[in-house]
């Protein structure tokens, strides 16, 4: 992670509890080679995804990201399980999250879905997961939150599905999400953190439903926009206007894919 | 406020999120919002906006974190409208 002395301080955090998180982070950036390639062998190989339009879409991102400072919100669409897993092979060109930590986000699965055997822990552990209990005691709600910012002060890059969990309609979901996002955002804004969002659209072309797997050999469609961080409103009130934001972008993204002919290319 | 205007009030609120109409008809005071009621606890921050337009009051989230049933709302509103 970046320099420590030079961020501020992380209420909320043991010194033990930051710790864990910057060990976390380095053991998962050395051992990225080796996860970043099993990874897309299995996507590419064992699965046969394809993205049409890749490099056209990296580019495009890398662009949009090199105009803006600052830690890094990632919203996407949630259809399938490893909807993070497809979304970081697709963001970068590969050798880019070995050399710059922010390339390669910190990810937030639900504790319940993922924190299963000691393999899937693991991978969880180097995947830059901090798990998360949704509707979880208010007390693990706010360590969660006070890890993200510390994650924030360090102007590194989260992923979280703002839907909260897969679309049941296959559409995203503008009706059921909740506002956890939108705290977690205000949070962030209030402590000046800087803070940049971006919506990722993530869809293959033969997903009609939500899944655990995309269908083997799917080709993907993405798209992306940033989505302005700041509200004139505070508490209750922002969380809503900002995760109704994130959710509206992310319908507008979706209208624009079904409004296609031909979506990948 | 008087606990029964308030609770009138809080059904009114809660009446539109409520999957389970039939508990609602039957509501108590030791009514759960989220498990008895069917409330989306998705729509719970939306009640609770709710409840500050309508009493005019401000809900932090400490306060928001403890309300469970019917009668936590009603004496958390009766309570802010007192001060």
């Amino acid at each position: 992670m970046g320099d420590p002395s030079a961020a501020p301080k992380s209420p909320g955090l043991t010194s033990g509890e930051r710790f864990a998180i910057k060990l976390q982070n380095m053991l998962a950036q050395a051992l990225l080679p080796l996860t970043f390639l099993l990874i897309l062998l299995w996507l590419r190989l064992v699965r046969g995804y394809r993205i049409p339009k890749l490099a056209q879409f990296r580019e495009g991102l890398r662009r949009t990201l090199d105009s803006i400072s600052g830690p890094l919100l990632i919203c996407p669409n949630h259809l399938t399980m490893i909807d993070s897993l497809i979304l970081i092979w697709a963001m970068h060109a590969p050798w880019k999250p070995f050399f710059n930590p922010r390339a390669f986000p910190w990810n937030t699965p639900e504790r319940r879905n993922f924190y299963q055997g000691f393999l899937l822990k693991l991978f969880c552990y180097l995947g830059k997961c901090i798990p998360v209990v949704r509707q979880g005691p208010p007390e693990e709600t706010r360590k969660f939150l006070h890890k993200v910012r510390y994650i924030f002060t360090h102007g590194q890059t989260l992923m979280i599905f703002p839907e909260g969990t897969r679309s049941r309609t296959g559409k995203v979901d503008t009706e059921n999400f909740t506002y956890g996002v939108g705290k977690l955002v205000d949070e962030a804004q209030k402590a000046s953190l800087g803070l940049n969002i971006l919506c990722i659209y993530l869809r293959g072309v033969s997903q009609d439903q939500h899944s655990f797997f995309p269908k083997k050999k799917e080709k993907f469609f993405l798209d992306f926009k940033l989505v302005e961080a700041d509200t004139p409103l505070s508490g209750l009130r922002a969380a809503r206007d900002i995760s109704t934001r994130i959710i509206t972008t992310l319908s507008e993204l979706e209208a624009k894919y079904f409004s296609r002919q031909n979506p990948c290319w | 406020m008087q606990k029964e205007e308030a609770m009138k009030k809080v059904l009114e609120i809660i009446g539109p999120f409520a999957k389970n109409q039939e508990a609602l008809k039957a509501a108590s005071p030791a009514t759960r919002i989220l498990e008895d009621l069917g409330v989306n606890s998705a729509r719970l921050v939306d009640i609770i906006l709710a409840f500050e337009d309508e009493f005019s009051i401000a809900v932090d989230d400490e306060a928001a974190d403890k309300i469970r049933t019917l009668g936590d709302a009603v004496d958390m509103i009766v309570q802010k409208t007192a001060g």
